[in-house]
């Protein structure tokens, strides 16, 4: 009973930013993102769909796929009501760095100017890259 | 209606506790597999820019503490590392994290402003472990620009 009381109290509720499987590109330095203030979050999730047989890259916000500038759109409305709003980049590691840089050109248009990239301290079974 | 069971005198009766035990074990199964499973996840801030956007001010060249350029190798998967315009001859990034810490202890501040600038075909990660090499090495103003390099 004492065990599951420890488990109860230690498991932390993970505030899931999206169900969307994303492999994050690794990082040791990346900070808890519990311990860090960031704000009024909008999150971007990047997928690079090549491995599944796509074209290239999907945009997901709250779980719809969109375009590009649906995703700025969307970003322009909430910079509309939240002006300190902070971009949340998930992408695929394996993506091609053009398709973050997309959004943060993107950001600096709309006047985003706090962009956070969402990265794993630890490699999720790969080895740690060069 | 009358519940009450005809209960012999000196004998008392207790809940059977092995059904609580089994749900008690499964719950803590449960919550010891969930604690496994949860994924770490980290985050990298930077800041854009202020010049950008609606309103902003003239666009001011700032020449930055330090330059890392990251261009893609000829198989697509690998890039080389150039810092000040000169390329890394191991082309890793933890020689890049001894580069920045060797800056570091020649007197750079750390507050300097870092500019990541990569060609638009290298990976995502090789980008994210430059960042790391540099907070690693305890810089923390890392910027990128609004185009890429090469």
């Amino acid at each position: 009973m004492s065990l599951l009381i420890f488990f109860l109290l230690t498991t932390r509720m993970v505030e899931r930013e999206s169900s969307t499987r994303i492999d994050l590109p690794v990082a040791r330095s990346a900070q808890d993102t519990d311990r860090q203030d960031l704000g009024n979050r909008f999150v971007v999730n990047v997928r690079d769909t090549r491995s599944e047989g796509g074209t290239g890259v999907e945009y997901v916000v709250d779980e719809r796929v969109m375009s590009l500038s649906d995703v700025l759109n969307r970003l322009t409305e909430e910079k509309r009501h939240q002006p300190n709003v902070n971009c949340i980049i998930r992408g695929d590691r394996t993506l091609p760095f053009d398709y973050v840089q997309q959004i943060m050109v993107g950001c600096g248009r709309i006047g985003v100017t706090k962009v956070t990239f969402s990265a794993t301290p630890r490699s999720q079974g790969g080895g740690d890259p060069t | 209606m009358n519940f009450k069971r005809d209960i012999p005198p000196g004998r008392s009766y207790a809940p059977n506790l092995a059904p609580m035990v089994d749900v008690v074990m499964v719950i803590l199964v449960f919550f010891m597999l969930g604690a496994r499973l949860a994924v770490e996840e980290g985050a990298l801030p930077t800041e854009l820019p202020s010049q950008v956007g609606p309103g902003g001010g003239a666009n001011v060249t700032i020449i930055p503490t330090i330059h890392i350029a990251l261009i893609e190798t000829a198989d697509g998967h690998g890039c080389r590392i150039f810092m000040m315009d000169l390329q890394l001859p191991d082309g890793s990034f933890s020689s890049l994290r001894a580069a920045l810490q060797q800056k570091r202890d020649d007197g750079a501040n750390p507050d300097g402003r870092v500019l990541i600038e990569s060609s638009p075909n290298v990976e995502y990660q090789h980008v994210i472990s430059a960042m790391d090499a540099c907070v690693g090495a305890g810089f923390s103003n890392i910027q990128f620009p609004a185009g890429g390099a090469g």
